[in-house]
């Protein structure tokens, strides 16, 4: 029997391999998925990563985690460290152009403490996501938070500022002390050399800026020592110790149109200043002192009796003739100083004070009106420039030798009372002294020989008619005494029998009767009681009177 | 409780005590006549209250009963005061004595012609040898529109002895003396006066 065996074929592919065909798979599907689930991954460049560990350091957006930080890559050429992040699926929408990363960790700034909790957490990244629709995978860590949200309300404005105090970014703004918004960025300008701040006011407060608003900087203690006195401002405490800029309308005025976002503003460095500012309607004048003017100083008050209108704008005026100052000419010796008559100050509608003054100047000036130098502060020394009528001075006319018109002045203080003096010795030399001492010789013979007659005459009047007059007189004076005499005794028994007969009078007097009769009564209780204490409580036992005896 | 019980009978003791003891009060003995109008024309004296000075100055009758002791009566005590005694005492002895008396303190002005007198006493007691004494001095006082005038100082001195032993006649001896000095008072007033 052959029997041959019957060889089945091999099967070409195992059913087995089913099992790693399905891992494989099911691994593809998951890498798959595991691609699809991760988020776009970006790049921050930050100059450190103080605080930032990688695959810890979360993202967040309002404190919502958004991703995390993957890795952390050194940069030594660029001086820079590149933090790898990986941001969750859901949030790629934020990755815009615009959008700002900070690292949150504790800060003391303008508006106090904040990122307390990231002693403990540890520090996070914050995105800021802006507006825009492009988007990129790189971006720079900023220094500092962002100030304002996208989402806040307001508008931005630009401040320039002259003086030399810079402020920083975050600055408050506060309209009557209260905050509306902040400083969002300060630069300052090489070609203008000035400070141009960007600032945000917080809506609704935007309306509060108007075209006639003033700012000003409030450094929270002011201190201004002036002829005027001395002036001391502050504000709150915050405010002393942040300062700020202050915002509000000039004074009697309220706030007129509301200002465009964008508009420029001019940055004051006082209240003080700001309303300086507001008297752009002027003219300059001249006037010449022949006299110190020492303590008087640029911004010094022009009063015309006591009403300012103007204010001293260059002390020395820095005018020049020919190529020399004013004041270095041969046949000069007057010290110019320049000044402006600010129209404002004089009336609400500056043109029509324009006009009044214009108009009146040169019949004020040959009517007397005269400029002179006043102390205004005897501390300080400083001085100011007094407009006013002197009708005993030369008439002269409003000079236009310069480039501005020039007041006359007159001096005043210790120089005028010198030249006074001065004049008064001159007349004093000019007087003829010998001829007057000769007829006052003679005027005070004259009197002698009047007053030897009025001796006598004197002497007659005593010894005759005048003691017999004193005599009467004194007469008629003992007269009256002796009739005030009785009238005052009159008067006195008139009191006396008033005093008896009143009412409150009888009565004390029953009073003290009543008190007498009283006192009386408790004299043998008195006795009983200093010869036997227990009278009270037992019998009186003292010893019985002694009877009075017939004397034998 | 030993305490309580000696206080109780302390207070028992003193509650049931002997009578009570007796105190006489004495008075002057006045038979006089009623008081008489004498008209406008009788002067008017001013009496000021009668002043007593010294140990005499209250109610208890005052004994000299030694050279140097005083004894102030624990029982026996005049009804009133002795200056107020003496006092209505001598108004009435002017009044019945056809004076027009006033007491000083009820006058409202004095007038021309009109006389003050005050009396000050200075001993009022039995005395052991002498039975009762009165003493001191009056004064007479002229008064005008412009005040008073003292017209003279009167010194008096009295002594009457008792008709018998006891308190009561003690008193007779007092309104004795008294009586010496109204009729001395009386007799001057009246040679001012008239």
């Amino acid at each position: 029997m052959n029997k041959e065996a019957h060889i089945e074929p091999k099967p070409r592919l195992s059913v087995i391999w089913i099992v790693p065909l399905l891992a494989v798979f099911i691994t593809g599907w998951m890498l798959y998925q595991h691609q699809q689930n991760k988020g776009h991954q970006i790049y921050i460049k930050m100059k450190n990563a103080d605080g930032v560990i990688a695959g810890k350091t979360e993202i967040r957006v309002r404190s919502v985690k958004v991703g995390v930080v993957e890795s952390l890559r050194l940069q030594v050429e660029q001086k820079a460290v590149v933090a790898t992040v990986r941001m969750d699926k859901h949030y790629d929408s934020l990755l815009t152009e615009d959008a700002k990363f900070w690292i949150v960790k504790p800060r003391i700034d303008q508006s106090g403490i904040s990122g307390l909790n990231t002693l403990l957490s540890g520090v996070y990244i914050e995105l800021l996501p802006g507006e825009s629709k492009q988007r990129t995978s790189l971006y720079t860590l900023q220094d500092q938070p962002a100030l304002i949200s996208t989402d806040v309300e307001g508008l931005r404005y630009q401040l320039s500022s002259s003086s030399g105090e810079v402020l920083d970014v975050g600055t408050g703004i506060f309209f009557r002390n209260y905050h509306i918004g902040q400083i969002e960025s300060a630069i300052f300008n090489t070609d203008t050399l000035q400070m141009e701040y960007g600032i945000f006011i917080d809506s609704p407060y935007d309306k509060l800026v108007t075209h006639n608003a003033i700012f000003w900087i409030n450094s929270g203690v002011e201190i201004s020592l002036t002829s005027e006195g001395i002036n001391l401002n502050t504000g709150s405490l915050a405010k002393m110790i942040k300062g700020g800029i202050s915002i509000d309308y000039p004074p009697e005025q309220g706030g007129g149109e509301i200002a465009t976002e964008g508009r420029a503003f001019k940055l004051h460095q006082n209240f003080a200043v700001a309303l300086e500012r507001r008297f752009d309607l002027f003219d300059h004048y001249l006037v010449e002192f022949e006299q110190s003017i020492r303590g008087l100083k640029p911004g010094a008050p022009v009063e015309y009796r006591g009403m300012r209108v103007g204010t001293v704008e260059q002390v020395p005026a820095r005018l020049e003739r020919d190529g020399l100052p004013l004041y270095f000419q041969q046949g000069n010796t007057s010290i110019p100083v320049l000044i402006k008559i600010e129209y404002g100050r004089i009336y609400e509608v500056d043109a029509k004070a324009k006009q009044y003054w214009q108009e009146n100047i040169e019949q004020w000036v040959k009517n007397g009106l005269r400029a002179s130098l006043k102390s205004g502060n005897i501390l300080t020394g400083a001085v100011y420039i007094e407009l006013d009528f002197y009708n005993s001075t030369h008439p002269t006319s409003l000079g236009m030798d310069y480039a501005y018109p020039v007041l006359p002045s007159v001096p005043s203080g210790f120089t005028a009372l010198s030249e006074q003096v001065m004049a008064l010795l001159n007349k004093l030399n000019k007087l003829p002294l010998d001829n007057s001492l000769n007829e006052a010789q003679k005027t005070m013979q004259a009197f002698t020989a009047l007053a030897e007659e009025t001796q006598a005459l004197v002497n007659g009047f005593n010894t005759t008619k005048v003691s017999e007059k004193v005599e009467k007189n004194l007469t008629q004076l003992q007269g009256t005494l002796t009739q005030l005499t009785a009238s005052l005794k009159q008067f006195e028994k008139t009191l006396n029998n008033y005093q008896k007969g009143s009412g409150m009078v009888e009565q004390l007097t029953d009073t003290l009767q009543e008190l007498e009769s009283l006192s009386n009564s408790l004299k043998p209780v008195s006795k009983g009681l200093n010869e036997q204490p227990n009278m009270l409580l037992f019998d009186k036992d003292t010893l019985a009177d002694p009877e009075p005896r017939k004397q034998q | 409780m030993k305490g309580v019980i000696a206080l109780i009978a302390l207070f028992m003791m003193g509650c049931t005590g002997s009578a009570p003891a007796q105190y006489n009060y004495y008075r002057f003995n006045t038979s006089h006549a009623e008081a008489g109008d004498h008209g406008t024309e009788q002067p008017r004296i001013y009496l000021d209250q009668i002043n007593i000075i010294g140990v005499a100055d209250q109610q208890a009758l005052v004994q000299y009963t030694g050279e140097h002791t005083v004894h102030i009566a624990n029982y026996h005590y005049w009804a009133e005061h002795p200056k107020l005694l003496l006092t209505k005492e001598t108004l009435r002895y002017l009044n019945e004595t056809g004076f027009t008396p006033v007491l000083t303190v009820n006058a409202s002005e004095f007038k021309q012609g009109e006389y003050r007198v005050l009396i000050e006493v200075s001993d009022l007691a039995g005395h052991y040898q002498q039975g009762a004494i009165l003493r001191g001095s009056w004064h007479l006082y002229d008064t005008s529109a412009e005040g008073t005038t003292l017209l003279g100082v009167h010194p008096f001195n009295y002594s009457a002895p008792l008709d018998e032993d006891g308190f009561d006649a003690l008193i007779t001896a007092h309104q004795n003396n008294w009586q010496q000095l109204m009729k001395y008072l009386q007799s001057e007033i009246a040679s001012v006066v008239r």
